[in-house]
Order: structure tokens, then sequence, then C-alpha cells
């Protein structure tokens, strides 16, 4: 056997493999992502949280479709609005593409500074069809930690311009209002949405 | 007629020789294309600023602090990503390494304004000043943009078709 069939030899059985192992797990090789799946999606429960339009938001407005949550503050000058953009930018590479949408959901951590109104204002800037929600400190810490958000509001809070250390990361819910994924920055808009596909390619596969 | 002529010279020369001085002595220099600031939402009072600042001389120059009539609260930050958290956190100075340039960009060290005195709108621009610690203050023009000019380059801007 010469070099040329050895070579030949593995590209097939590596191809083989490839093949074989995507169709025994039954679905697309998740391997590909960037962002972290979580492999048993828990659901989110107990979600006591007010919209942009100051109506209630609870786990219900999860269900049946795809959501990507960022959890930030309008305050935040950089990191948020480098993430919206980002979340906005991906929403218009989805349109473009056969296949699943997905909603996008602001949940600020600072419902001191962050009224409906002004988070209303706020992502629309971004993307008309975007969405944000708030709540009691308490409802946002709950939601927070099921979808394994870091924040913290400082004690002293004397200076209007306080600012909030946050993890900046956006995490997809699943059509059963489970935590299907997160995303840790830098974000980008393409390998969002690749992640997105796989991700529902996965899902829609089980 | 010669007068003028020697007058015109010496003014010609005079400009000649003070941008090149500028040029020679003065280590620092600012990109005008490399700066931007970030466009307000509703109701936002802070904004970031970022811009490349280049030294071409041979010592180390530090920014010490920006002005701008867009608010009397201008500070220099640092984005630091700790303990899985992005902490915003403000520092007295940036360094620009002798031969080195600084870039100040969305998630690392930037320009962050406080208590914006006027909304900032796509397309507009800004002027700001910068002051080093070589005594000099170098004043730029960035416009006001709703992201990097570079980001997800070659997507273009697909905010367009979604607004109604």
């Amino acid at each position: 056997m010469n070099k040329l069939s050895i070579a030949l030899v593995a590209v097939v059985a590596l191809a083989a493999g490839v093949f074989f192992g995507m169709h025994r797990s039954g679905g697309p090789d998740l391997s590909q992502l960037t962002g972290f799946s979580f492999p048993e999606p828990e659901k989110l429960t107990d979600i006591s949280l007010i919209d942009h339009n100051s109506n209630p938001l609870t786990e219900a407005e999860f269900s049946g479709k795809w959501t990507f949550v960022y959890v930030g503050y309008t305050f935040c000058p950089d990191a948020c609005p480098m993430s919206l953009n980002t979340l906005n930018r991906m929403d218009g590479l989805l349109s473009e593409q056969q296949g699943a949408g997905a909603d996008t959901l602001l949940v600020s951590v600072d419902p001191e500074r962050d009224t409906p109104e002004h988070m209303k204002g706020y992502v629309k800037h971004f993307n008309d069809g975007f969405s944000a929600a708030t709540g009691t400190p308490e409802a946002v810490r709950q939601f927070a930690d099921q979808v394994s958000a870091i924040y913290s509001v400082p004690e002293d809070r004397s200076d209007p311009n306080y600012l909030v250390d946050h993890s900046s990361s956006i995490i997809l819910i699943n059509p059963d209002a489970a935590v299907q994924a997160i995303f840790t920055p830098p974000q980008d808009a393409e390998t969002l949405a690749k992640d997105f596909r796989l991700l529902v390619a996965h899902y829609e596969s089980r | 007629m010669k007068s003028i002529l020697a007058l015109l010279a010496s003014i010609t020369l005079a400009a000649t020789l003070a941008g090149s001085s500028a040029l020679a002595s003065d280590g620092i220099m600012i990109p005008e294309t490399s700066g931007w600031a970030r466009s307000t939402p509703p109701g936002v009072t802070t904004t970031a600023i970022y811009l490349t600042v280049m030294n071409h001389g041979s010592k180390d120059i530090n920014l010490l602090s920006v002005e701008s009539d867009i608010s009397s609260k201008i500070e220099l930050h640092t984005h630091k990503h700790e303990d899985g958290v992005m902490k915003m956190q403000q520092v007295a100075s940036i360094a620009i390494a002798a031969g080195d340039q600084t870039e100040l960009k969305p998630h690392a060290e930037h320009i962050m304004v406080f208590n914006l005195n006027r909304a900032l709108e796509t397309g507009e621009r800004v002027t700001v000043e910068l002051k080093f610690d070589d005594g000099k203050t170098h004043t730029v023009e960035v416009p006001v943009l709703k992201e990097a000019p570079d980001a997800d380059a070659g997507h273009g801007d697909h905010t367009a078709h979604k607004k109604k």
C-alpha cells in the first residue's frame, strides 16, 4: 500500500466515524459549539418579572419559542450596547435564513434606575422587536440564578452614577422554557447564529 | 511687492515648521479615523468614546484626562473580566508605550462619559480634548456611531430592514 492509499483509507475512516458518530447521538455534533450547552436543560420556575409595558412576565412567556436573554442594565455604556448590537445583527442574519427565529429579552438587574418605560425606549433603540423586563431585586436575583447570570449591585448607591458588575453573558432559552445554552463574551453575530442553528437542530432531533 | 513675497514666504515657512515640529517633538498622534463615540438610546446619559493613541516618541506617555463640551464628568475606565463578571473600573491614566499604540476599544480601556448634557445622535461629531503627561493636549473630533465601524465587518447593518 502506498502513502496515498493509506491517506485515503484514513480520510474515509474519519469521515465514516464522523458520519456514524453524528447519527448515533441522534443529532448534529455539538462539539462545534462555541457556547456552552446544558446536556439537561432546566425549566425556568416561579419567574415574576415586569416587562417593558409594565405587564407581568412569567415563565409562560418563554414557552413555545426560542428566546435570547441578555442580563444587564441600561446605564451600562460599553458591554451592554455591544451585546445588544450583536444580538441585533444576529437577528438580521436569522431572519435571512430558513428556519426558526428567536426573540430577544433584556433583563435589567438595576430596577432602581431601569423603569419599564425607560427600558422600552432603550431596547427599541437596538431593535424594534426586542423586549425588556425587570422586577424587584429578589425577583431579578431569582431569575438570574436560574440562568447562571452573575452580577453585583453596589450596596452604596448614593452616587447616581454607580456601576453594576455583571457577567454579560447571553443565555438561550428553549421552547420548553428551559435554559439551553450560555454564551460568554466576546460574542459575535455570525457565531451566535451558527450555534443557534446547531442547537435548534439538536433540540428538534431529540 | 518684494516685501509681501518675503512675508508670504516666511509665513509659509513658519507654518511648515510649526507643522513638522508638532510631528517631530510630539510623540502622540491620534488617527481621526480610529475614533468614535457611542450614540445614546433615549433617556441614557452615559456613553463611551473609543480611539487609538499612537506614540511615535522615544518616551512612554500617559493619557491623564479627557474633556469635552458634552459632559463635565469624563473618566478613563478599563474592563476587567474577573470571577465571571465584567468589572468597569476607573483608572488614573492610560499608558502609551514609546513606539507603540494603545487602542481604546469596547471591552477594554475606554473613555467613559457620565452625565451627558445632551443626547448623542448617529451622524453628528463630538470634539474631545485629551491631556497627556508630557504637558500636551490633543484635540480630536470623532463621529457618533451606533456601533464600532468594524463590528462584524462585511455584514452590513441589519437594523435598517428591521425598523418599520
